[in-house]
Order: C-alpha cells, then structure tokens, then sequence
C-alpha cells in the first residue's frame, strides 16, 4: 500500500527527463567549484592560482567543523580562486586529459574487516553530501541510535528524474552502496522509498531477489514534497520530526541514491564525489536530458551542451520548480546540492489579489502551520505573531503559495518574517520573544 | 548569450485555481436551482434575479470608482453574491427589493470592510436579514405557488396575489408523502432558489468534485438539523415524518450547501468546520422552534459567521512535530 503525508500537492510531474539515459558531458572548459557546498559551513581552498591539479584531489577542506572536503573534478590548471558575492570559488580551466590524482586508496579488504568509524572517515573524504547533511555526519554523528535507513528514491519536484535515472542505469552502485551502509550503521537492512506511480523503478527493485536480505521496498503515493527527509519519514512510517531536529536523533537516517552510489564508489575506488547528476529541463532548453556533470561546470555550458537555450528563455532555476532558486547568471555552477538546472520561460504572473480565507493553503500545508495568518502578519510587520505561530517549522516548500487562488505570495512573505526574526536563531528564545509581542 | 537573467521567488510555478475560476464553479453549481426556479416560478423569478446580481455587480463597480480602489467586480464574487440573495426571495418582492438588497450586501457589508476576504459577514445573508427585519411582510408569509407566481407579471414594480402557506408554516401538522417527494423536486411555494432540493444538491456535488467545498460543514449541518428534529419533534405526527418535512422544508439544504459554506465567513479547518456545521444546524432548529420567523437558516448562519474566528483559534491544529520548540520524544 502507498502512504502519504497529510497536505502536499498533486502537481503535473513534467518527468519526460526521466525515460531517457543520462547523458554524461564531461568536456567542460572550464569548471567553478565553490568552497560552500554545506548550508553556512566555508571551506578553505587548498590550492592557488597556476597550480595543477588532477580529478579527485582534495582542493578546499574545513576540519573541525560539520563538513567534508571538495574535489576538483577536472584535470587542469587553477585559473583564479576568487570570491564571488560572499562565496569563494575555485576556478580551473579543464586540460582535456583527465589525469586522475594518485592520492586514491580503494579500499583492498573486505567490508568486514572495516570499521564504521573506518567508513565514516573515508566517507568523509570523499566529500559527500547531496544537499543537507554530509554523508560522513549522517553516519557518525550518532552512532548506534539509527535503527532505520531509507533510501530516498521519491523525487516529488516537477522535472527532477535524475536519481531515477540512476538507480535504473546503475543498479549494482546503489544497492552496493546501500549494502555497505547498512553495514556502517549496524542495522540489518535498508528501506528503498519510492513512488507507487514508477512501475519501471519498482520491477527493477522487484527483480533484484538476490538481494531481498538486504533491502526492502516501500512505496509513497506521489506528491509534493514527499521528497523532504523529514516528510518522507512521515509518510512511511507516521513519525513526525520536528523542525530543526535531525532524523537520525529520531532514529531515521535517509540517503539519496546519489549518495549510497558515491559510498561505494569511494570505497571500491576511491574516487570521491566529482560528478554530480542533474536534470536540465524547462521550457526554455532545446533539449532536455538528465546529465551527469563534473561538479562546478556552468549553466552555459552545459545549456550549450544541450542545445542551447530557446529565444523565450528568462529565468534559471537551480533546483526544482517549487523551491529551487533564480541563479543570478549563466556563469553559476553546479555545486553537489545542485539537482536541476531549468531553464524558463517568463513566469506568468499571478496577481496578488488578496486573501479569500478559502483555506486551501492549510490544507496543503505539510508541516500544519496556518500560511494565510503567517502571510497577513508577515505583510503588516508583525513577525512576532508569525514567531507564535511557529514560523520557524516553515520548510519553504511553496505548497501554500502553489495552491493560493488569491495570488498571495505566502511562501516569500514567510521568508520575509524569517528574516526579520533571525532566520539563523532557530531557538527556542525568538519563539518566547514572540508570544510577548 | 550573456543576457541578464530574471529573478522571480520560489515556488516558480502557480496553480491555476483562482478565485475567479472558484466564483465561476459557486455559480455553475447555484445554475441547477436557477433554472429550476425561473422554471417554475416564471419570468419574474429571472428578473428579480438578474436585478439582485446588477445592482450587487454594479453598486461594487460603482464603490471601486468613486473610492478609486482597484476594480474588483473580476473576481465574479458579486455574482455570486446577487445570485445567493436572490435566491432567498419570494418571488413577489417587489422589484427594488433586489435592487436594495444587492446594493446593501456589496457596498455595506462587504466594501466597507475592505472586500472579498475581509468581511465578517456574509454579505447576500446580512441582505437578507436586512430585508427580512425592514420588511418582514413583504420577506415571509409572501410566498405563492409555483402556478400562481407563473402567472404574476415580470415587470411590473409591485404584484399581488393570492399568498399560499409553505408547508414549513404549517409543518407541525404533518405531511403525506407526495408532499415530501413534491418538495424534494420543488414544487412548492417558497423562495426563488431555495425550493428544489434536488437541483441544490446537484450543485453540492458539483462543487464537491471540483474541491471548492469540503463535505463537513454540510454534512454537520444536515446532521446535526435532522438529528435534533427527530429527537424532538412538534406536532402529532411520527418524528422521521416531521424530521423530514422539517428538513426539506424551507432554506436548510441551501444554507447548509451555499451560505454556511462561504469561505470568508467560515471557518478553515476541518474539525473547525465540523463544528460550525453542526451549530449552524442546532441553532437553525433552535430559531424555528422559538423564533419569530419561520425560517430559522439565515439567521442561525449569521449568528455564527461572527464565530467563524474564534472557532478557528480553539481548532488550530498542532504544528507537524509539535513545532521548532518540540521536546524529544
Ligand atoms: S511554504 Fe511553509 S507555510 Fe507554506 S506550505 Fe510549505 S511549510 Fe507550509
Ligand atoms: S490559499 Fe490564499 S486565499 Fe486561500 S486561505 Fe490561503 S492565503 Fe487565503
């Protein structure tokens, strides 16, 4: 039986992405990698202007804190590092010979023979991390408490196909990754989540019976943003994790396909997180197609590798339709959160003509907040009311003002009052502060 | 290819729900009724229902103008508005009836308050109750039969006629049976829209298939109606016979389907809803049986549109988690 969350929306999936193979372009000229691929945690670069440097080799880390290192993902030479608006990148201008590092070490034991605080670290290492929380922190920060890993196969936002896309091309990297990850945390077997509409994805988990003992396959009915960590621990198993706490204090821990294939393929080669798999859709690209990329590789290249732009091209999200982002120009990167590249069209406006109390967004509300009262308070600058009516639970995913007849723009009037409160300050002291106002 | 790109917030994508396409459906679903009634009451039963929809359109039209506010008539919400208060009217009001009422629920119950959204009351029920009060001769005890008012001039300011007890006036007395099926189809003396149930229902349905309405507050309402008249019934005659007479009776179907459900005045959760159906219902029996008008519907409705937000506040569900201030399990 499909489960599901309370609130979402149904939204048209766009998914014609999905039916075809990954491509991979490999050839960029050159590649921006930023040295902030972790919400607020900056690496520091490890290279310079002319230096070389090979596929693979570590050129930004930040030991101490919450993060993992980054990778260049071309051979070549070091153009610049240099910050752009707050974020410093490292710009390398591919050599076209694809030299990998000799730093590599594959592992040569048996799974067995590693320890999870082994695993962890090479984990680490390896620089993974797909949005959220590193791989390495999902797996070490709370050691023996996880009872349950999912393997978020659900992609809920309109276009996004890419994880999909692997899962069916590369079968044997996820589940070996899932296997080794399974080992790591000590359960007994992985939970593979994804949306009862995929027939392909779910014949192709249903024919790996060799593998039946270490996975089992649940199915979400398909909406949005069932995608969400936390929204999809609800759907599956009813527990609701509260905003600002981690699933894994919970005992959930949830990787996306991407991620379980990186594991493996940095224990099996060593090679860590370089390439990341993205979806390039939207009215406006000549040819949409899933793509795998070398991390850092620009929105005008890789339009060019799909056939360039349309003449009605205006907008470029990175992420997905709902709550991606606008990127400034064609000269952003795709860093390893980075799931999608669309290219738009002018967004047809729609007028904010005021609220009707119709209630729709309550309903499509995932996280049970009142969006209608969030938005008219957040309009009249009283943020804390907005703190009392628990802002901060707000995930952003846009289902209020998606669904909004009246045109309000909810969901950027919510990221006004959380601004204004301290968007950073998620405690419990902005929350009292409210109630007093 | 270097072209300036344009930032826009997510999510980048919209819906195509608005709330035109929402008044649209409100009036496709109120269309069954009309048609039934223009059918059965005659051509005056269209006129008076095309002057309460021109005067509540145009004296909006009018507000925005003079009070150099944004046109709002585009929303279709004043149709809707016309269309509901006409339906509550015998058909020999005489015609500046609609014209005042329409006139009254755009401009003094709704602009006033800021429009669509704003307003505490409904504005086509405060119309009503407004006309009701001012001119409580001319609101009940006016009503004829579908064959009389047939016969009644569309034009003419003022008609009379000869008026007909509905079968709510006399519902104590009991019913036979072709009584209830003839008032299930609307063959009735009663308000123009009000009459054929069947029709209103079809209505419901439509705007349940299209979400517009959730079932609660009409299902809480029907419930909550017939469960109190059948326990307490008047009159000699069995108690499912009176609940049913009383039910099918009068503007109950319609004020639970179309004015107890007015998303401004309403409130939005479900168990709010819940409710707010089931008081609309026992407040409804409430006037009725101890009113000192027949029908007890509209005011019960008004009466709770004031407690549509308090009802809100007690029934505000808990934040997913139990919110950023939550406890460990
Ligand atoms: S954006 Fe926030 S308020 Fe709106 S539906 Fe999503 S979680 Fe709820
Ligand atoms: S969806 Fe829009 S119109 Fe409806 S209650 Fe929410 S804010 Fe108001």
């Amino acid at each position: 039986m499909a489960q599901t969350i309370s609130g979402g929306i149904r939204i048209d999936g766009r998914k014609s992405t999905g039916t075809k193979n990954a491509v991979a372009f490999t050839e960029p000229r050159l590649v921006a990698i930023s040295m902030k691929q972790h919400s607020g945690i900056p690496l520091i670069p490890s290279v310079a202007e002319g230096d070389h440097v090979d596929i693979g080799q570590c050129i930004g880390d930040n030991r101490g804190a919450p993060c993992c290192p980054v990778h260049a993902s071309v051979s070549g030479t070091v153009k610049a590092v240099e910050n752009r608006g707050g974020e410093v990148f490292a710009v390398i201008e591919n050599d076209m010979l694809y030299t990998v590092t000799p730093e590599l070490e594959p592992v040569d034991v048996p799974l067995t023979e590693l320890s999870a605080e082994d695993i962890a670290d090479r984990v680490r290492k390896a620089g993974i991390i797909s949005g959220g929380v590193p791989a390495c922190e999902k797996l070490s920060a709370t050691a023996g408490s996880v009872k349950r890993l999912i393997i978020n196969c659900v992609e809920s936002e309109p276009y996004l196909a890419s994880a999909r896309r692997l899962l069916l091309e590369q079968p044997e990297s996820v589940i070996k990754g899932a296997k080794v990850l399974v080992y790591a945390l000590g359960i007994r077997r992985a939970v593979f989540a994804a949306e009862d509409g995929d027939k392909e994805l779910l014949e192709l988990l249903d024919s790996r019976t060799a593998d039946k003992q270490l996975f089992s396959v649940k199915t979400v009915k398909a909406k949005y943003p069932q995608s969400g960590e936390r929204e999809l621990i609800n759907a599956l198993y009813g527990k609701e994790v509260p905003a600002g706490k981690r699933p894994e204090e919970y005992g959930f821990t949830v990787f996306t396909p991407e991620e379980a294939a990186a594991v493996y393929r940095a224990l099996a080669t060593g090679m860590p997180f370089v390439h990341k798999r993205i979806t390039v859709a939207g009215d406006a690209i000549k040819s949409p197609c899933c793509l795998v990329v070398p991390i850092g590789a620009t929105a005008e290249e890789i339009a060019e590798f799909c056939g360039g732009v349309k003449k009605r091209f205006s907008r470029l999200v990175l992420g997905g339709l709902m709550a991606g982002k606008t990127a400034e120009s064609l000269q952003c990167s795709v860093g390893k959160g980075t799931d999608a590249l669309l290219f738009l069209s002018a967004e047809k406006e729609k007028k904010n003509s005021g609220c009707i109390r119709c209630g729709r967004c309550v309903r499509a509300c995932p996280m049970r907040l009142m969006p209608h009262l969030l938005a008219a308070y957040a309009e009249k600058g009283k943020y804390g009311k907005c703190a009392s009516l628990d802002v901060f639970s707000c995930t952003e995913c846009g289902c209020c003002a998606y669904v909004c007849p009246g045109g309000v723009p909810i969901t950027e009037d919510i990221r006004r009052a959380k601004a204004a409160l301290g968007g950073a300050d998620v405690t419990g002291e902005v929350l009292n502060d409210g109630k007093d106002a | 290819m270097e072209k300036t790109l344009k930032q826009s917030f997510s999510p980048h994508v919209r819906g195509n729900v608005t709330a035109r396409s929402i008044m649209l459906d409100v009036i496709i679903a109120l269309s069954p009724a009309l048609i039934w009634g223009v059918y059965a009451f005659g051509a005056r039963a269209a006129v008076i229902t095309l002057l309460s929809v021109g005067a509540s359109v145009g004296s909006e039209a009018l507000f925005c103008l003079i009070t150099k506010r944004k046109q709002t008539v585009g929303d279709l919400s004043a149709v809707v508005t016309g269309l509901i208060l006409a339906f509550g009217l015998p058909v020999t009001v005489p015609l500046w009836a609609p014209v005042l009422g329409g006139a009254f629920a755009a401009v003094v119950v709704k602009m006033l308050f800021g429009g669509i959204g704003k307003n505490f009351l409904n504005p086509a029920l405060a119309a009503r109750v407004f006309l009701t009060v001012s001119f409580p001769a001319m609101m009940s005890g006016s009503f004829v039969t579908p064959r009389a008012a047939r016969a009644l001039s569309p034009f003419a300011l003022k008609v009379s006629a000869a008026f007909t007890p509905t079968v709510l006036d006399n519902v104590e007395e009991g019913v036979d049976s072709n009584t209830l099926v003839d008032l299930f189809y609307g063959n009735t003396a009663g308000c123009i829209g009000e009459v054929s149930k069947i029709c209103l229902i079809i209505g419901l349905v439509y705007l349940l298939l299209r979400r517009v309405v959730s079932w609660h507050i009409p299902a809480a309402y029907i419930a909550a109606f017939f469960l109190l008249t059948y326990l307490f019934p008047r009159g000699e005659d069995e108690a499912i016979n009176f609940a049913l007479a009383s039910l099918l009776s009068g503007g109950v179907f319609f004020a639970a389907f179309f004015m107890a459900t007015d998303y401004t005045t309403s409130p939005i959760s479900s168990l709010g809803k819940l409710i707010y159906g089931a008081l609309c219902g026992a407040l409804t029996v409430f006037f009725r049986y101890f009113g000192g008008y027949a029908e007890g519907a509209v005011f019960a409705v008004l009466i709770m549109n004031l407690f549509a937000g308090h009802i809100d506040r007690l029934t505000m569900p808990k934040v997913f988690g139990g919110g950023v201030n939550a406890k460990k399990q």
